[in-house]
């Protein structure tokens, strides 16, 4: 869209009229024709309007009036007809008449003057209809050629100028009406985007916009106001004009509904326009997180909400001509006793109103009606549950209703064979298979019946009788004497196992159903929302719906689009609607509430005390972990920039390596983290790779192909997504496994062996490994930095163990140093301060002296094994002889054990009490 | 423009000229959506009465009756069926028809009996 500016005073003369454009300012050209606003809503205008509509009231109620007097004067004239039978109080009110002593030439001059002034009020009525028409061309003009200036543009032919302010609506004309009061009350000269906005809040579809966007209309109106304070007033206060960006906006709008094919400019196109264009509106609505999409997509909400209503209406119009019973408008059809008892009539279904709209399938339908137009007997819609099938052929039991559809479906119905109620029951040999002949029997007798069978695959095998046919051969024989036209539905496993290359896949054509997209989704949700507002009494923000796509679609993984996200949906309607009450609204955070809790992943809104927590992540690490400040900062600034979103949503959490000898705390700092930031210890999933040395035991990772169950990791990532991946040894692990970890590292997802794709971007996935302990450990005592140490090891050490590539897929590769005497110490203390907490809870209190832990640390201290002696050497030196201390009774509640040098235990006895 | 301008705009002009227009939207823009109005109506009525349906299955059997006696009994019905609604679709037509021509000369009779009555 192009604006031309008048070039003489660039759209800033608002208080004298300028030679050049007589006030026009500005003109956008778009689709070859010039857009401009001519129409001015002051003072004067908006007294003019109110008295034409006064003077238009009053003119309509005379001209009834003339109207009923002209009915009367008509009933004068027939009561003096003789043989007129006219009831007794009629004829007293045309005797008061009869007072006034009317000719008879008079009331035949009445009768026909009130029929022409009954002409004209028709005309006026229908005359305001019309102007409430398209006021936008058909059709753009091809090949014309921009002009380039003011004088050009100017000059063009009437016939291609239009005026936007004539396609303003009657609550566009009041936003306007009210942007000028407020200007005006305001003392500013101009008239700008705000004051517009201003006025559309006092609009009810723009207020059902910002409820749909869960605003806080308190926030919203002091922004609004604080905007408006900011305006320069200028001295003298004159009059009140458009400002250059109001009209750009107010010509864009035009362009907008326009291309939304609305019969006229509404607030919401204005809405929408404004947030488009810079400048404060903007920014309060970026300041609200609101941007244009969310916008654009409201508006259309409640368009969509609007076009389903009037749908409705017509709907209901035309479902009367629909035959109620199975009888057709033809009269060909027959009775179908058998198939009514095993069937289900989804068009008298849908005439009746029970099944729902479909939204955005159009190009399925099409392509359903272009396969059985083009001669096959049956359709197929293969796709994952909740995709729509289900959806998709209601909507064509709608359309059947309507006759909207092509001939071979006209005047015909829709039943959906129930495979449950066909087997139900059925005890004799062979009776299936003769329930289902007849019944395929009456279909093709009948004509005028598409019969749908849902999950078909689940025909296949389907047998009482040894030996013979199926009953899905049964159809498939029938079938191909194209007798009747079949609509099946099917999951693509099952359809490729059981019907691709059986007897089926011959009659039956593919269509294939993919799962909508996420704008797709939420207009469909919007659609759906409905029904679940008006069961739950809750209302649905914009946010809410969004995130419940968003959601779904990223963490629900077995599950598939729309259905998923429509059932969370139905599910946080009553969560909410059970916490808050009725008529609330539903915001992101309860459908992030919802997903968290069923899910275990952190998906809400940071609250601040878990701000608090990521903060000092490193502090509460530490209170388990000795030292290992590299490893420490490494794994806390990932879960921080997790949680913040600030990390790829197509990886892994964090994919770690940690290398180091044994007993240094690698495996307790990936105990640490799941503790501290899952919340439990056995959020972890474990695996020792050196129990995957062979090629083979892949299968048990991601199981056996072909087999029904998954695999060890598979089946644990899909139970807990959000989890974290402790992978021991990894060196040990046969280089195909590596291969298996290459991809999740980098896709975040594997698919087991049933097909499944299983999500592992919500896994912090850490691997450790021995792998060059021996050079750690001599570079540490050479006194080599971890960084210049981590830098061979990467470079050169590891190459044997692992491939490059591998080893590029880790955010970081973290050095454990071997642990020295002091470090040893604290353990020590922290190893005992355990102890304690064990026995606080026999009541016994437990103490050490610095001389006992020095040497309980000395006991436990092996360069080579880490801390992993000290454990033993606590256990043999003092969990032992405590243990023996309690059985003997020596020790009991209140009492105090201190630990001496030497191994002593010393037992402070408590008084008796 | 003033204020005053506007009113007499609104008050005189706007409501003489709707005046003056009356008879040219009668007879034309009025006039054309009767008559598509009449169009569809007719077209409606017809689709709803099904008569191009019954016509091109007069000699199909009805309710699947294809014995020779179904065939006869089935022809009968449905000649019944056709004429019978054939006549409604006749009725209903110049029911239509009547009420555009109501549409056109209504204003020229009144106005005609109004000067005939007042001159």
């Amino acid at each position: 869209m192009n604006f031309i500016i008048c070039p003489n005073c660039q759209g800033k003369t608002p208080l004298k009229k300028c030679p050049t454009c007589n006030s026009r300012e500005i003109y956008a050209w778009f689709g070859g024709y010039v857009l401009f606003l001519d129409k001015i809503f002051n003072r004067a205008e908006i007294i003019s309007n109110g008295l034409k509509r006064f003077l238009k009231v009053i003119i309509r109620i005379l001209l009834i009036l003339f109207g009923v007097w002209g009915l009367v004067c008509l009933f004068k004239i027939v009561l003096n007809l003789p043989e007129v039978v006219i009831p007794e109080f009629i004829i007293d009110i045309l005797n008061q008449i009869s007072y006034l002593n009317i000719s008879q030439e008079k009331l035949f001059l009445y009768i026909w003057f009130s029929i022409l002034t009954d002409c004209y009020l028709f005309y006026t009525l229908e005359k305001e209809q019309d102007q409430r028409r398209k006021n936008w061309p058909k059709s753009t003009r091809e090949n014309v050629q921009i002009p380039e200036n003011w004088e050009e543009t100017d000059h063009l032919a009437k016939r291609f100028k239009i005026d936007v302010a004539q396609a303003f609506s009657k609550n566009s004309v009041k936003v306007m009406q009210k942007s000028w009061a407020l200007a005006h009350k305001l003392k500013h000269h101009q008239i700008q985007p705000i004051h517009i906005f201003a006025s559309c809040l006092e609009d009810s579809d723009v207020r059902l916009v910002i409820n749909r966007l869960g605003l806080n209309w308190k926030s919203l109106q002091d922004k609004v106001a604080r905007a408006l304070s900011k305006i320069n007033r200028p001295k003298p206060f004159k009059n009140v004009s458009y400002s250059l960006e109001t009209q750009k906006v107010l010509l864009k709008a035009y362009v907008l509904a326009g291309e939304g094919n609305s019969i006229s400019l509404s607030p919401l196109e204005i809405l929408q326009v404004l947030i488009s264009f810079e400048g404060s509106v903007k920014e309060i609505f970026y300041d609200l997180e609101v941007g244009l999409n969310e916008i654009t997509n409201v508006c259309l909400w409640i368009k969509v909400y609007q076009e389903l209503s009037k749908q409705a209406h017509s709907f209901a119009g035309q479902a009367r001509f629909k035959p109620k019973g199975p009888i057709n408008r033809a009269y060909t059809a027959i009775a179908t006793p058998n198939l009514d008892v095993h069937g289900e009539d989804l068009t008298q279904m849908a005439r009746s109103g029970y099944l729902g709209v479909c939204m955005d399938r159009e190009k399925e339908i099409k392509e359903i009606f272009r396969v059985l137009e083009g001669g096959r007997p049956g359709v197929v819609l293969v796709g994952q549950p909740g995709v729509g099938k289900t959806t998709i052929i209601n909507g064509l039991a709608r359309r059947m209703v309507t006759e909207d559809v092509p001939e071979i479906f006209q005047d015909k119905r829709l039943v959906s064979l129930s495979l449950a109620s066909l087997i139900a029951g059925a005890s004799r040999s062979g009776e299936i298979e003769q329930r289902l002949q007849v019944i395929l029997s009456e279909v093709a007798r009948s004509g005028n019946i598409i019969l749908v069978i849902k999950d078909i695959h689940n025909m296949v095998g389907v047998r009482t009788t040894e030996g013979e046919l199926d009953v899905s051969e049964i159809l498939s024989s029938i079938l191909k004497r194209r007798l009747f036209l079949v609509l099946a539905t099917s999951i693509p496993s099952e359809y490729r196992r059981l019907i691709e290359t059986k007897a089926l896949g011959e009659v039956f054509q593919k269509v294939k159903i993919e799962e909508p997209d996420q704008n797709a989704t939420i207009q469909i949700l919007e659609a759906q929302a409905a029904p679940i507002e008006a069961r739950e009494r809750v209302y649905f923000s914009y946010g809410a719906l969004n995130q419940a796509v968003d959601l779904s679609s990223r963490y629900l993984h077995e599950q598939f689009l729309p259905d998923k996200a429509i059932n969370l949906l139905k599910e946080v309607a009553i969560a909410v609607k059970n916490k808050k009450g009725r008529n609330s609204i539903i915001q992101s955070e309860d459908v992030a509430a919802l997903v968290a809790e069923k899910t275990n992943i952190p998906v809400t809104k940071l609250t601040e005390k878990e701000s608090t927590k990521l903060l000092n992540l490193e502090e509460q690490i530490h209170k388990r972990l000795i030292d290992q400040n590299e490893a420490v900062n490494m794994v806390s600034s990932a879960l921080r920039r997790a949680r913040t979103e600030l990390r790829s949503q197509k990886k892994p959490i964090v994919n770690l390596l940690f290398l180091g000898p044994t007993g240094v705390g690698k495996t307790e700092l990936a105990k640490t983290v799941t503790e501290v930031y899952f919340g439990q210890e056995n959020r972890m999933i474990r695996l020792d790779m050196s129990e995957y040395q062979e090629k083979g035991s892949i299968n048990r990772l991601i199981g056996v192909p072909g087999g029904e169950k998954g695999g060890l990791l598979t089946e644990a990532v899909r139970l807990d997504p959000s989890s974290l991946l402790l992978l021991d040894e990894i060196e040990k692990a046969h280089p195909d496994i590596l291969n298996v970890f290459l991809q999740v590292m980098d896709d975040g997802r594997l698919t087991d062996a049933l097909g499944r794709t299983i999500d592992f971007t919500n896994l912090i996935i850490i691997c450790t490994s021995n792998a060059g302990t021996d050079f750690i450990q001599e570079e540490i005592t050479k006194g080599t930095s971890v960084e210049m140490i981590t830098e061979i090891l990467i470079q050169e050490k590891l190459k044997p163990y692992f491939r490059p590539e591998f080893l590029n897929r880790f955010d970081g590769t973290v050095v454990f140093k071997p642990l020295g005497m002091e470090e040893i110490k604290q353990i020590t203390r922290l190893l005992l301060r355990k102890l304690t907490k064990q026995l606080e809870e026999k009541g016994i209190t437990l103490k050490a002296t610095n001389e006992a832990i020095t040497e309980l640390a000395e006991a436990g201290f092996d360069p080579a094994f880490g801390a992993r002696p000290l454990r033993r050497a606590i256990q043999n030196r003092v969990s032992d002889v405590l243990a023996k201390l309690l059985l003997t009774k020596k020790i009991g509640r209140r009492d105090i054990v201190i630990l001496e040098k030497g191994g002593k235990v010393r037992v402070e006895k408590a008084q008796d009490l | 423009m003033s204020i005053a301008i506007l009113l007499f705009k609104s008050i005189f002009w706007d409501t003489l000229t709707n005046v003056l227009y009356f008879p040219v939207w009668w007879y034309t823009i009025g006039a054309k959506k009767r008559f598509l109005g009449l169009i569809n109506g007719v077209s409606s009525l017809f689709r709803n009465l099904a008569l191009k349906l019954m016509f091109t299955h007069l000699f199909k059997p009805m309710f699947g009756e294809r014995s020779i006696s179904g065939r006869i009994i089935s022809f009968f019905m449905r000649l019944i069926i056709l004429i019978w609604r054939s006549f409604l679709f006749l009725l209903g037509t110049i029911s239509f028809f009547v009420l555009f021509a109501l549409w056109m000369i209504l204003p020229i009779i009144s106005l005609w009996q109004i000067i005939k009555l007042l001159f």
